[in-house]
């Protein structure tokens, strides 16, 4: 496994450069956005990809409320950062495309606002967790993953329940797209899903090792009277 | 190139980056506890 990181490092690497070179260079520019219209190869593959960790940490967090297993616990733990990471770009990169093509930044529509709530639920299970101290803490985290993942459904598919300004979706919606275009933006969801992976898989390590450490002060601490920190 | 799509693809990076920049920051702090439990 430690030979395979930095191999699997490097072709994520590679493969994100070629799906930066497909988005800017390859991908056929829109006729009536222009190059505007680019950021949609950065905006849709990271809500895809956050859309996916939010569900491997409903997963997870089910199989820890059923097995109490620690790493299911941390898989949830890991998915919701790193998804937070992801849905941050979404809000940030939507705003940017909004502003030149709607003339405003942000509007209360209810795609818009239904992104929002999502990452302020994750935000909040993410404070959850670091500012928690008690036993309980996976748990009351596990439960509330449950109520955060019942909104990702709400969020895909708020565009057909609702009237939006937000553009519809790209597969299987009323929107129609190039296949030039859709084969770039396939690349750069891969990309970025290769991408999403190693940083799980890091954060992962991370957040092991802390637990260990953690247990190991704690048992100093046991063993070592007047070294509790 | 429009100047909308380097903030965006500025701003995606900077994001990636910075989360990046945090584990690798979280990683020399408990790599430090590990060598002062060692002591």
């Amino acid at each position: 496994m430690k030979k395979a990181f930095p191999i699997f490092g490097v072709l994520t690497a590679l493969l994100l450069s070629y799906a930066l070179y497909q988005a800017l260079v390859v991908a056929p520019t829109e006729q009536t956005m222009g190059d505007v219209q680019r950021i949609f190869y950065y905006h849709v593959p990271s809500a895809w990809t956050a859309f996916i960790l939010f569900t491997i940490n409903l997963i997870a967090s089910l199989v820890y409320l059923a097995t109490r297993k620690p790493a299911a616990d941390i898989m949830a733990l890991v998915s919701a950062e790193v998804g937070v990471v992801f849905c941050s770009i979404v809000l940030v990169t939507g705003p940017i495309w909004a502003r030149p093509v709607w003339g405003i930044w942000w509007t209360w529509d209810m795609r818009l606002t239904s992104t929002l709530v999502l990452w302020l639920i994750y935000v909040s299970y993410l404070v959850l967790r670091r500012f928690s101290s008690g036993g309980e803490t996976p748990l009351l985290a596990a439960a509330l993953a449950i109520f955060g993942a019942l909104c990702v459904p709400f969020v895909y598919f708020s565009i057909w329940f609702f009237r939006t300004q937000h553009p519809q979706p790209v597969i299987g919606g009323g929107g129609s797209i190039d296949p030039r275009m859709l084969h770039v933006l396939l690349i750069n969801w891969l990309a970025f899903s290769c991408f999403a992976f190693l940083i799980c898989w890091s954060r992962y390590r991370l957040e092991e090792i802390q637990r260990e450490v953690e247990a190991a002060h704690a048992t100093q601490s046991l063993t070592t009277p007047g070294s509790a920190r | 190139m429009n100047r909308y799509l380097i903030a965006a693809y500025v701003a995606t990076w900077l994001i990636h980056i910075g989360y990046l920049a945090t584990l690798v920051s979280r990683y020399s702090r408990l790599k430090r506890e590990i060598d002062d439990l060692k002591k």
